[in-house]
């Protein structure tokens, strides 16, 4: 028994972590498509370039990690900031064609991916676990404390993301924003505005989820792109525009991963993701989990 | 129009009279840049079919890229079979994972399409790289000098060879664009529903346009495994996809020099602008985003609409 546990609890912990780390990342993309209905394939190049800058702070600057995190957090958000006004507004005034803007955003994405890595030499950015490198033990069991740490910041940041979202006249803006773009107009919301605060979110999102998991997992400068998919495939497997269906699909796509990885090896969990992506898609494109959280008004 | 086909035609034969005699005159490196041209313009102008002509969304042709480039490698490597023999081979499976492949990725679209067929990409890659046995995994693998009449085939060769295969690809490609199917491709991507309406067989199309990609990037991979004498998987990871998305955009979708011209542009400005491997990908991102939020029509697209309207 204390044999089959010591196996089964790191791997629940690494799934539950990975799963959060995409399920942020498909929660910052629902962001930006509940507002705007792009999808952003720079996604994952926020969360790296938040990673960057931390590392940067942290290796560079040797500022303590309590400043360097929040730094990081910042870099990320105002790079969305920036990605807004650089190539999504722009484009969408020309009325571009939506794979223009997918090639827009990855545009975004590669330059930023090209400038971490011609600074870094595309070598991993090692950020070490913030409590140290000893886990913790539960009864002889090893703990992650990274892992729970990842656990923990995704439920607060999901519980303030739906606090902000129903409970403040902001959200409600941007809830408008998204439900439907000329009536908000109408009422006085600056649309283009909220546009640029779903970016800013998604930043902040992502950065938080990619600095909590660099100690993790080893972040370079081209690893922003596989996120990303992994996060957009988290989407898919949630459910379209749900944010908390992302978040249940990362939790889905982590834990399948974990486990293959754990009992079978690790070739055969990443090829896993992407069978499971084909399979969603031609069964149950709506996604798995499409009317989790959404209330009875809104299903359409 | 014949005035017009005559005109496209004496270029091409121009530009191929020069390619070929080009060995005798220049030195190595400039031919092997005109070889990475003629792969990397054969792989743009399958993708210009799907997503100039058709209007969809492909970021996944390393997927073909690398198939292309694998089969004929270890079938020549593992069971000695002759390079003519596994290379329309490799092209026959790319056509047959395709055909597969079309239905669950073709029922997509926009967005949802971009990650289906990345996700296949990466399915490939990883499938090539995760059993070392068999394809050498991330280390990579030689591949195999091509013997004929008992002699090794050198660049000059493959030169050649990728020069024909160029010239095939690109009068495919021609007479698709400027025939009926053109006329189809076309009307599909401005609007699906009103197509159908016309009687437009939708799926037909796409699907043709989807096979012409891949088999086009298959055969590029196998030239491209060929003259290069050794691949890993990394050369056919997503770097590859955003190259040939970069070239199409440079160029101009939705047209037929767009694709060769584009091509040109990115294998020879990495080697005027940066002397440094670790800039490239920097570089390509900001020609994206130059082009597309300044040139959106592309270099061919912007200079045929100033010719047309003076």
């Amino acid at each position: 028994m204390f044999k089959f546990l010591a196996d089964f609890l790191p791997i629940i912990i690494v799934g539950l972590s990975l799963g959060s780390l995409f399920g942020l990342v498909g929660l910052a993309f629902t962001v930006i498509i509940n507002a705007s209905q792009l999808v952003n394939f720079a996604q994952g190049d926020f969360a790296m370039f938040g990673v960057a800058v931390c590392w940067f702070a942290l290796t560079v600057l040797n500022v303590p990690l309590w400043l360097a995190f929040p730094l990081g957090v910042i870099g990320a958000a105002l790079f969305g900031l920036l990605t807004e006004k650089a190539i999504i507004t722009p484009l969408q005034r020309r009325g571009a064609r939506p794979f223009t803007m997918i090639l827009g955003t990855m545009a975004i994405g590669i330059i930023a991916a090209g400038a971490v890595g011609a600074y870094t030499k595309f070598w991993w950015m090692k950020i070490n676990p913030f409590l140290g490198s000893e886990p913790w033990k539960l009864k002889k069991l090893p703990i992650d404390h990274q892992g729970v740490m990842i656990i923990f910041a995704t439920v607060v940041l999901v519980i303030g993301y739906w606090v902000f979202l129903n409970k403040t006249r902001l959200g409600l803006a941007l809830r408008a924003t998204g439900f439907n773009r000329d009536v908000s107009i109408l009422l006085g919301i600056q649309t283009a505005k909220m546009v640029g605060l779903s970016f800013l979110i998604s930043g902040v999102i992502s950065g938080i989820a990619g600095i909590l998991c660099a100690p993790l997992s080893a972040f370079n400068a081209v690893q922003g792109l596989p996120l990303a998919i992994n996060g957009f495939i988290a989407v898919i497997l949630g459910g379209w525009g749900n944010p908390y269906a992302a978040l249940l699909g990362g939790i889905t796509l982590g834990l399948v991963r974990a486990l293959l990885t754990g009992y079978l090896s690790s070739a055969y969990a990443e090829m896993a993701t992407f069978f499971v992506l084909i399979i969603v898609l031609t069964l149950r494109p709506q996604g798995l989990f499409s009317r989790f959280m959404i209330p009875e008004s809104k299903k359409n | 129009m014949v005035s017009r086909v005559k005109r496209d035609f004496i270029v091409l034969f121009v530009v191929l009279g020069m390619a070929a005699v080009l060995p005798l005159m220049v030195r190595e490196i400039y031919l092997y840049l005109v070889r990475l041209i003629g792969i990397y313009a054969i792989m743009a102008l399958g993708l210009n079919i799907f997503m100039g002509y058709c209007g969809q969304v492909n970021i996944g042709v390393a997927g073909f890229f690398c198939i292309g480039a694998y089969i004929p490698t270890v079938l020549q490597g593992k069971l000695g079979w002759h390079y003519l023999i596994a290379f329309p081979i490799s092209a026959f499976v790319s056509l047959l994972v395709g055909w597969g492949m079309s239905w669950p990725l073709l029922r997509l679209r926009g967005h949802s399409m971009a990650i289906g067929t990345i996700a296949f990409a990466m399915a490939v890659y990883l499938l090539f790289e995760r059993f070392p046995t068999i394809t050498g995994g991330s280390d990579g693998t030689v591949v195999p000098a091509m013997t004929l009449f008992d002699q090794t085939m050198g660049n000059i060769f493959y030169y050649y060879l990728i020069l024909v295969f160029f010239a095939v690809a690109f009068l495919i490609c021609y007479f698709l664009a400027n025939s009926q199917i053109g006329l189809a491709l076309r009307a599909v991507r401005d609007n699906e529903e009103a197509a159908a309406a016309m009687g437009v067989d939708i799926n037909h199309y796409k699907r043709l346009a989807w096979l012409v990609n891949g088999v086009l990037a298959s055969i590029a991979g196998s030239l491209y495994a060929q003259q290069a004498g050794f691949i890993n998987p990394d050369t056919f990871a997503l770097s590859t996809n955003v190259l040939v998305l970069v070239m199409l955009c440079v160029g101009g979708p939705g047209t037929i020099l767009g694709p060769v011209v584009g091509a040109a542009i990115m294998t020879i400005l990495p080697y005027l602008l940066v002397k440094i491997q670790q800039y490239t990908l920097l570089m390509q991102g900001l020609v994206l985003f130059a082009v597309l939020r300044f040139l959106p029509d592309g270099v061919v697209g912007a200079i045929s609409k100033r010719f047309r309207s003076t």
